[in-house]
């Protein structure tokens, strides 16, 4: 079937097509269902409407931001939760020799940007800065970097705003 | 939609090495949320998830797609399927060991059993890698069974979940081309389609609704409007559970020249044939 995929592609728009492709049309039932699936896909979105919501959605996606909350618990140990979350998304780490289980809680992704949200505190990794990256805390900037790929940083309360290249995120910790 | 035109343009820019990148992103962004919405009858969530699960991975797939070759939408829907179905794998390995049920009638057998028109979207529901291996088990089973107009006028009134196995068979009963069956399949589409748009408007009320409840529970107000919009979105689930996306008889009376009577007889008959099939 991976041979096909090209002439799949042409019989769609159609463009002309070898008459080896035409010949195995006419009994070959797993080439037919394959063209189905593109053709049918096509049909329905051209037919539809699309939904209202896109916009709406998408352009938060761009400003994506997350806000951390820090809750006391009764033994009085420190421990975050995320309260609200857009633009990144959360990732599952396998589990790793050195770390316990119950000190690593999550890890969430946006783009090259990374939060890593442990129990008493909160550390931000950023891999491969291609020009720049700035970091702004509560209206004052930390960093101001250039020719270098990795950073690695201890998050504490504010509002931080971080750029990298042409990505934007926020992160507020209450 | 996407302009063939624009869009090569730019990816020709981005491959001589000029930032186009974001604004290819921009520009694709609508088309990539809204296909697994439309096809898949995803919701709102799971749509953003993958929406972003594509974005990840988006500049290793444009460096294969070659300018002068084809179209770029058919090259696009045609990679956007393949990751989508690579996604549902993933998202759906946890929940490998659950067994649902199935049923055609009735949306729902227990709470947890799936309609037939649910069961497009959650591919691998039996941990199997092969896509739409139970459907494909289904189709040959009536194959067997029935004689050709009786099993045809079965698939065709539900055509959603039978289609990408249907035409061979047309082709032979009809005596048509390719071309000619799609065409056939397409027009029995068209009868439905508006159902397809109302799925996706309650999907988005619901959203919406839940957003607002969110926004009130966080500033801990107004138990009483709270308990109406939780009201309102069970009303717009039920209205959910009640839409089926099925060919009307006449048009299949039309179609094989057959009283509307003893099409409702031969779709009930095969109907229970299959009941009974799933709950042994």
């Amino acid at each position: 079937m991976d041979n096909f995929t090209e002439q799949i592609l042409r019989y769609v728009d159609g463009l002309s097509v070898s008459p080896e492709f035409l010949e195995e049309m006419k009994h070959n039932k797993d080439l037919i269902k394959s063209i189905t699936e593109l053709k049918s896909d096509l049909d329905i979105i051209s037919n539809m409407k699309d939904s209202k919501l896109t916009n709406h959605i998408i352009n938060k996606n761009k400003s994506c931001y997350m806000v951390i909350k820090m809750v006391q618990k009764a033994i009085e140990k420190f421990s975050y939760e995320v309260e609200d979350i857009l633009g990144f998304s959360n990732v599952a780490l396998e589990a790793e020799r050195n770390i316990d289980k119950s000190t690593q809680k999550s890890v969430y992704l946006y783009e090259c940007i990374e939060v890593v949200v442990l129990e008493k505190t909160i550390l931000l990794k950023i891999k491969s800065i291609k020009h720049k990256c700035e970091i702004m805390h509560d209206g004052k900037t930390i960093l101001n970097i250039s020719n270098r790929k990795y950073l690695e940083l201890e998050l504490k309360k504010g509002d931080y705003i971080i750029t990298i290249d042409e990505y934007k995120a926020n992160i507020f910790i209450k | 939609m996407i302009d063939d035109n624009i869009i090569k343009e730019k990816i020709s820019r981005y491959k001589n090495c000029d930032d186009v990148l974001k604004e290819i992103k921009d520009y694709l962004s609508q088309y990539t949320y809204n296909y697994p919405r439309k096809t898949f009858h995803i919701n709102h969530d799971k749509a953003v998830d993958f929406y972003i699960y594509y974005m990840e991975r988006i500049e290793n797939i444009l460096s294969s797609y070659n300018i002068t070759d084809v179209k770029f939408i058919t090259w696009f829907t045609c990679t956007l399927r393949n990751s989508y179905l690579n996604y549902a794998k993933k998202t759906t390995n946890k929940l490998k060991y659950k067994i649902y049920e199935l049923s055609l009638d009735k949306p729902l057998v227990n709470d947890e059993g799936l309609s037939l028109h649910e069961l497009i979207p959650s591919i691998n529901y039996n941990g199997n890698n092969n896509d739409y291996s139970c459907i494909e088990k289904l189709y040959n089973d009536i194959e067997s069974k029935y004689k050709t107009p009786n099993k045809l006028i079965f698939e065709m009134h539900y055509l959603e979940v039978f289609l990408y196995f249907i035409i061979p068979s047309i082709m032979d009963y009809f005596k048509l081309d390719y071309n000619q069956s799609f065409e056939l399949c397409q027009k029995a589409r068209l009868s439905y389609l508006n159902k397809y748009e109302s799925f996706m408007e309650t999907q988005d009320k619901i959203t919406i609704i839940s957003s607002k409840i969110k926004l009130l529970e966080k500033n801990k107000l107004d138990d009483d409007t709270i308990l109406k919009l939780k009201n309102r979105k069970q009303k717009y689930f039920k209205r959910l559970k009640s839409l089926r996306v099925v060919v009307p008889y006449n048009f299949l009376s039309e179609m094989f020249s057959i009283s509307e009577n003893s099409t409702t007889k031969i779709i009930i008959k095969i109907r229970n044939y299959i009941k009974v099939y799933f709950t042994n």
